[in-house]
C-alpha cells in the first residue's frame, strides 16, 4: 500500500519525463497515450486506495523519510491520506483524466502536442503533491509547482505576446500570494515548531489560545496566499487573463483543481482557522465581496471564456464565504460540484470554440443547437450552476447560503443576490451562444461541426456528474443521508445549524422561483427580442462594469508602473554604474595581478628550490618572532 | 589492513603479468580487485585494530580515508583505458606502479609511527617520479619527472630532518608517546623547528605555497591520468597524513605553529587563485585549482578537531570526485583534438551535451556552488573554522572562492559558446562515461544529502 500510494503522484511524473524527453520524436498517438494513461492509472490507484482505506477509521500517515532536520524542528516527507485528501485526489485524477482525454481531440493539430501533455502531467503530479502532503512544506512544493505549470500552460502558445504577458501576470500575482504562504509557514515553525497538519490542528484544539495574535497572523498570512492561488480580492485579476491558455487548461487548472488549492488548504487546517475568529470574518467578507464583484463583471463580458472565468472567481468567492462561516464541509461540497459543472462548461465552451474555428465572442455566435451533444451538456452545466433543483449546484449553493445565514443576515442577502446574478449571466451566455440566429461568418457556418468523440465523451460524463453530484450532500430537511458530512465529519468540524426547516424550504422555493423568472426574462430579452450586447457601453455603471471596474488599470498605475519605474532607476543607477563599475574594476585589477604573479613560475628548478628554502627560512624566522 | 595486503599482492601480480603482454586486459583484474578492496576495507570500520607492534593503526579515520583513496584510484583506472588504449608499449608496469603508489598513500593515512609515515611517503613518491616520466618520448614528461624527483627528494629530506628533531625532543616516533611527551613539561625549542620542518615537507606533496612550484610544471608534463592521480590521491593522502599526525600528537600545543600555518594558508589561497586566472592550459589550470583547494583543506588542519576531520573527509571526497570528472572529460577532448589548451572545450555543449553536463557539475562543484558536493565541502570546513575561532581566515577564503569562480566559470563559458573550436567529433567511451556518471552522480547526491558522510570519523 505504502509504495502503491507513492505511485499515484509518480505515474504522472513519469509521463511528464517521458514526454518532455522523447515526446518530440514519438508519434502523437503514443505521446498522447502516455499522458492519458498515466493519469488514468493514477486515478484507478486513487479509487483502489480509497476503497482499501475506507474501512479504517483514522487517518493514514505514510512518512517516507526525514527531510529536513535541525535542532529546533524536523520536517518529514510524508503523505497524509484521509477522506479529504482522497476526495481531492479523485477529483484531480478523475476530472484530470477526462480533460486529458478531451485534450487529445482538442490539441490534435497543434505542434506542441507532446509538450502540452508533458505539462498537463506535470501539473497533475504537483497538484497531487499539494493535496497529499502531510505538512505545509510539501503542500508548498505542490503549490509552487502548479503555479509553474499554470504559467507554462497559459503561455503555451508562446509566440503570441499577449499570451506571454498573461502568463507572466499569473505567475507574478501568484508569487505575491506565495510570499504570504511562506511567511505563514515560517511563523508556524517559529511559534509552534511544527508544520504537520495533524499536529497543528491538535495544537489548535488544545494549547493555542483562541484569537491570539500569533494564530491570527499565521492564518491571515496563509489566507493571503490563498487569495492569489484561488483568485480572490485583491489578487484575482490574473485568472480572467489566464484564459489565454488552451481551453482544457482553463477547465482543469483554472476551474476545477488548482484554483481550489486555497480552499483545500484552509479546510485541511480548519482547526487552526477556527482558533482565529478574526481571520474567518476576513475570509467571509473577502469571499462575499469577490463573489458579488465577479458576478457583476461577468454580466457584461462578451468573451465566452471570460464570462466563465469571472463566474469561476465568483463561485470561488462562494466557497470562501462558506469557509468564513465555518462551514468547511459545505465549501468542499461546492468545490466538488463546481469542479464537475465548471469543467463541463469550460470543455463545452472549448467545443464551441473548436466548432467556430477559434471564435470566442458570443456576439458572433448564436443558433449553435446543431452541436447536439455540446448544446445539451452545456445546458445541463448552466442549469447546475444556476441552481435549478435537483442538479448539483442547487444543493451545494443552498447549503452555503443557509450556513452563511446562520452567521449573518446581510451576507446571506448579498450572496443570495449574487446567486441570482449567476443565473442571469449564465443564461445570457447560453442563449446568446446556442439560440437565436447564427451571427458568424459564412466560412464559420460551413465549417460548423460537432467535436469528435474524444471530446464529447468527457462532456457526457461530466454532465452526468453535474446532474447527480448534488446527491452527495442532500440537506438534512429532506431526511436523506448527507454523504459529505459523514465522509468529512471526522476531519472537519461541522457547525450546528440553527436555521429552522421552514426557512430552508422558503429559501429553496424562493430562489428556484426567482431563477425561473430570470431565465424567462433573459430568454425574452436575448432570444425573442434578439437584443445583442452593444459594442459601446453608455452610462456610468455600464462603462464601469464592462471595463471590469478599472481594477486592472488601477493596479497598473498604482503598483506595476511605480515598481517598473523604480527597477529601471535601480538598473540604471545602482546596477549599471555602481555595481557593474565596481565589479568590473575589481575584476580587472584581479586579472592584472594574476598576470604579474604568473611570472613567478619560470620553469627553472633551481629557482623553485631556492624559493622553497627561502620559504622555509622565512617560516623559521617568523617562528622566532612568534614565540 | 586486509586491503593493504591485497593491494600489495595485486601490484606484484600485475607487474608479473607484464610477461604475457596482456596490456589493457589486466584492467579486468585490477578494477574488480580494487572494488573488492574498498568493501574489505570498509568492513574493518569500527574495529580500531593496530598492527606491526602498533606501527599502523586502522581507526575510523584511516579506514574512511583509505576507502576514499582506493575508490579514487579505481575511478582513475577507469580513465586509464582511454589514455593507454592505443599504447604500443606495455602498460602493466605503469598500472603496477599506480597500485604501489596507492599502497604508500594508504600507509600515510593509517600510520601510528613516524617511521611508517616516511615509509608510506616514499612508497607513494618513488613510483610517482617514474610515472610522471612514463611518457618516455615526450620531453615535457621527462622534464616533469626530473623536476618532481629533485624537488621531492629535497622535500623528503626536510621531512626527515624535522622528524629527527621531533625525535630528539620527545624521544619517540610513536604518535601517542609523542603526545604524552609534549603535554606537561616544557619542551626544548628544537621541537617547534622540527614540527615546522615536518609540516613544510609534507605540504610539498599537498602543493601548498611556498612548496607548490613543482605542481604546474609536473601536472602539465605528466600523462593525464597520472596528473589526475597526483591531484586527487596524493593530495588527499598528504593532507590526511598531516592532519592525523598533528591531531594525535600536537593538538594540545597548537599555539606553537598555528600562526605560521595561517600565513601559509592565506598565501596559498591568494597565490593559487590569482595565478589560475590567466591560465590557458587545462592541466596548469587544474594544478593551480588544486593548490587553491589545498588552501581550503589547510583550514581544516588549523582547526584540528573531530569536526574538522569530518569536514576534511567530506572535502576530500567532493574534491576528488569533481576533479576526476574534469580530468575524464579533458581526456576525451584531448584525444579528439590532440591539444591541451582550454580552447578545446569550446562548443562542447553542441557536440556532446552529455560531457558538457558532466563538466558543469564538476566545475560548479569545484567552484563551490550549491547544491553540489563542493559547496558543502567548503561549508563544513568554514563552519568548523568559525567555531574554532578562525573567522578572518574564513572571510579571506570566501573572497578567494569568489575569485576562483571566475576561472571555473570561464571554462564552462567556453563549453557553451556557439563557435566550435575543433570540428573533430567527440566520441563517448563506455568505461570513461561510467566513471563520469558515477562521480557526477556522487557529486549530486552528496550535494542533496550532505548528511550521508557526516560523522564517519
Amino acid at each position: 500500500m505504502r509504495s502503491l500510494i507513492l505511485l499515484i503522484p509518480l505515474l504522472p511524473l513519469i509521463g511528464f519525463l517521458l514526454n518532455i524527453s522523447w515526446g518530440k520524436q514519438l508519434p502523437k498517438k503514443i505521446s498522447g497515450g502516455i499522458g492519458v494513461l498515466a493519469v488514468l492509472m493514477s486515478f484507478l490507484l486513487v479509487v483502489y486506495g480509497w476503497l482499501q482505506s475506507s474501512g479504517s477509521e483514522s487517518t493514514i500517515d505514510y512518512t517516507y523519510f526525514k527531510w529536513i532536520e535541525t535542532s529546533a524542528f524536523s520536517i518529514n516527507f510524508g503523505f497524509q491520506l484521509d477522506n479529504l485528501s482522497f476526495l481531492m485526489m479523485s477529483i484531480i485524477t478523475g476530472v484530470g483524466f477526462l480533460i486529458h482525454l478531451y485534450s487529445d481531440g482538442y490539441m490534435h493539430k497543434d505542434d506542441g502536442y507532446y509538450r502540452f501533455f508533458a505539462y498537463l502531467n506535470l501539473f497533475i503530479f504537483f497538484m497531487l503533491l499539494l493535496v497529499m502532503g502531510s505538512n505545509l512544506l510539501i503542500t508548498y512544493i505542490g503549490w509552487e509547482g502548479v503555479g509553474l505549470c499554470s504559467y507554462l500552460l497559459i503561455g503555451f502558445w508562446f509566440k503570441n505576446h499577449e499570451y506571454n504577458d498573461a502568463a507572466k501576470k499569473a505567475f507574478i500575482v501568484n508569487r505575491i500570494g506565495d510570499l504570504g504562504f511562506i511567511v505563514g509557514i515560517f511563523f508556524c515553525l517559529l511559534n509552534y515548531k511544527t508544520i504537520e497538519y495533524a499536529a497543528l490542528n491538535e495544537l489548535a484544539a488544545g494549547s493555542i489560545q483562541i484569537g491570539s495574535a500569533v494564530v491570527t497572523t499565521i492564518t491571515l498570512a496563509l489566507f493571503f496566499g490563498s487569495t492569489a492561488k484561488s483568485a480572490q480580492i485583491p489578487l484575482y485579476t490574473w485568472l480572467p487573463d489566464a484564459m489565454a491558455g488552451p481551453t482544457p487548461v482553463s477547465a482543469l487548472i483554472h476551474a476545477a483543481t488548482m484554483v481550489t488549492a486555497g480552499i483545500y488548504m484552509i479546510t485541511r487546517l480548519n482547526g487552526l482557522f477556527l482558533a482565529a475568529p478574526f481571520t474567518l470574518d476576513v475570509i467571509l467578507v473577502v469571499g462575499t465581496a469577490t463573489a458579488l464583484v465577479a458576478a457583476i463583471i461577468a454580466t457584461r463580458q462578451n468573451d465566452i471564456k471570460k464570462v466563465l472565468a469571472y463566474s469561476t472567481v465568483s463561485q470561488l468567492g462562494f466557497m470562501f464565504a462558506a469557509l468564513g462561516a465555518g462551514a468547511f464541509v459545505s465549501g468542499m461540497f461546492h468545490l466538488t460540484t463546481h469542479a464537475f459543472f465548471k469543467a463541463l462548461l469550460f470543455l463545452g465552451s472549448g467545443s464551441v470554440i473548436h466548432a467556430m474555428s477559434g471564435e470566442q465572442d458570443i456576439r458572433n455566435m448564436g443558433g449553435l443547437k446543431s452541436l447536439k451533444v455540446t448544446h445539451l451538456t452545456f445546458l445541463i452545466g448552466t442549469l447546475a450552476i444556476a441552481g435549478i433543483p435537483p442538479l448539483s449546484g442547487f444543493f451545494s449553493k443552498d447549503e452555503i447560503l443557509v450556513n452563511v445565514y446562520s452567521k449573518s443576515f446581510w451576507f446571506f442577502i448579498i450572496l443570495f443576490a449574487t446567486a441570482m446574478l449567476t443565473a442571469y449571466y449564465m443564461f445570457r451566455l447560453y442563449f446568446l451562444t446556442f439560440h437565436g440566429k447564427f451571427r458568424g461568418t459564412k466560412e464559420q457556418a460551413d465549417h460548423l461541426h460537432e467535436s469528435p468523440l474524444s471530446m464529447t465523451f468527457p462532456l457526457m460524463v461530466l454532465a452526468i456528474l453535474a446532474v447527480v453530484g448534488g446527491f452527495l450532500g442532500i440537506p438534512e430537511v429532506f431526511h436523506m443521508p448527507h454523504t459529505f458530512n459523514e465522509m468529512l465529519g471526522k476531519i472537519v468540524k461541522i457547525p450546528e445549524l440553527t436555521v429552522s426547516h421552514t426557512f430552508e424550504y422558503t429559501v429553496m422555493g424562493i430562489s428556484t422561483l426567482i431563477v425561473g423568472a430570470i431565465i424567462y426574462l433573459t430568454y425574452q430579452y436575448f432570444v425573442t427580442k434578439e437584443k445583442l450586447p452593444s459594442k459601446s457601453e453608455k452610462g456610468f455603471w455600464s462603462t464601469a462594469i464592462s471595463n471590469k471596474f478599472y481594477i486592472d488599470e488601477a493596479y497598473d498605475s498604482l503598483v506595476v508602473a511605480p515598481v517598473m519605474g523604480l527597477s529601471k532607476w535601480l538598473y540604471r543607477v545602482l546596477d549599471r554604474s555602481l555595481t557593474d563599475g565596481l565589479v568590473n574594476q575589481v575584476g580587472l585589477t584581479t586579472l592584472l595581478s594574476g598576470q604579474s604573479i604568473r611570472k613567478l613560475q619560470t620553469g627553472r628548478t633551481s629557482l623553485y628550490l631556492f624559493a622553497m628554502v627561502l620559504g622555509l627560512i622565512l617560516i623559521l624566522c617568523l617562528n622566532f618572532f612568534n614565540r | 589492513m586486509t586491503a593493504l595486503i591485497i593491494l600489495s599482492l595485486l601490484g606484484i601480480l600485475v607487474l608479473m603479468m607484464g610477461l604475457f603482454h596482456l596490456k589493457n586486459k589486466v584492467l579486468i583484474l585490477i578494477i574488480p580487485v580494487l572494488i573488492a578492496g574498498i568493501f574489505l576495507n570498509a568492513n574493518e570500520y569500527g574495529l580500531n585494530a593496530s598492527y606491526f607492534s602498533q606501527m599502523v593503526h586502522f581507526d575510523n579515520f584511516a579506514i574512511s580515508f583509505s576507502s576514499l583513496l582506493i575508490l579514487t584510484t579505481t575511478l582513475i583506472f577507469g580513465l586509464c583505458l582511454q589514455q593507454y588504449k592505443t599504447s604500443k608499449k606495455p602498460v602493466e608496469d605503469i598500472y603496477a606502479l599506480i597500485i604501489f603508489s596507492l599502497v604508500g598513500a594508504i600507509c600515510m593515512v593509517s600510520f601510528n609511527n613516524l617511521i611508517m609515515f616516511i615509509l608510506g611517503l616514499e612508497i607513494m613518491s618513488v613510483p610517482l617520479y617514474v610515472l610522471a616520466g612514463s611518457n618516455r618520448e615526450n620531453v615535457l614528461s621527462n622534464e616533469a619527472s626530473l623536476k618532481y624527483f629533485l624537488m621531492g627528494a629535497f622535500a623528503s629530506a626536510i621531512v626527515i630532518f624535522g622528524m629527527t628533531l621531533i625525535f630528539g625532543a620527545t624521544n619517540s616516533f610513536q604518535l601517542d608517546e609523542i603526545r604524552n611527551a609534549v603535554s606537561g613539561t616544557k619542551m626544548p625549542g628544537v621541537l617547534q623547528v622540527g614540527i615546522l620542518l615536518f609540516i613544510g615537507g609534507s605540504l610539498f606533496k599537498a602543493a601548498a605555497v611556498p612548496f607548490h612550484f613543482w605542481a604546474p610544471d609536473v601536472y602539465q608534463g605528466s600523462p593525464t591520468v597520472i596528473t589526475a592521480f597526483m591531484a586527487t590521491v596524493v593530495k588527499t593522502a598528504a593532507f590526511a597524513g598531516l592532519f592525523r599526525f598533528m591531531m594525535v600528537a600536537f593538538q594540545d600545543i597548537s599555539g606553537l605553529w598555528v600562526n605560521i600555518l595561517v600565513i601559509i594558508t592565506i598565501a596559498t589561497l591568494f597565490l593559487a587563485n590569482f595565478s589560475a586566472l590567466s591560465q590557458t592550459d587545462f592541466k596548469r589550470l587544474m594544478a593551480y585549482s588544486g593548490i587553491s583547494h589545498a588552501g581550503y583543506m589547510l583550514i581544516a588542519i588549523l582547526v584540528l578537531n573531530m569536526n574538522a576531520a569530518d569536514a576534511l573527509f567530506f572535502y576530500s571526497v567532493s574534491y576528488s570526485l569533481a576533479t576526476i570528472v574534469a580530468f575524464g572529460i579533458f581526456l576525451t577532448m584531448k584525444n579528439a583534438t590532440g591539444e591541451y589548451s582550454l580552447e578545446i572545450f569550446k562548443g562542447l555543449s553542441r557536440k556532446n551535451p552529455f560531457l558538457a553536463f558532466g563538466l558543469v557539475i564538476a566545475f560548479l562543484s569545484l567552484a563551490g556552488i550549491p547544491p553540489l558536493a563542493g559547496f558543502f565541502g567548503k561549508y563544513f570546513i568554514f563552519t568548523s573554522a568559525i567555531k574554532g575561532g578562525f573567522l578572518t581566515v574564513v572571510i579571506i577564503a570566501i573572497i578567494n572562492t569568489m575569485i576562483g569562480a571566475y576561472y571555473y566559470l570561464k571554462v564552462l563559458n567556453m563549453a557553451f559558446t556557439k563557435d566550435v573550436y575543433h570540428s573533430a567529433p567527440v566520441k563517448n567511451h563506455l568505461l570513461l562515461d561510467a566513471v563520469i556518471v558515477f562521480a557526477a552522480i556522487g557529486t549530486l547526491i552528496l550535494g542533496f544529502f550532505p548528511g550521508l558522510l557526516q560523522g564517519f570519523i
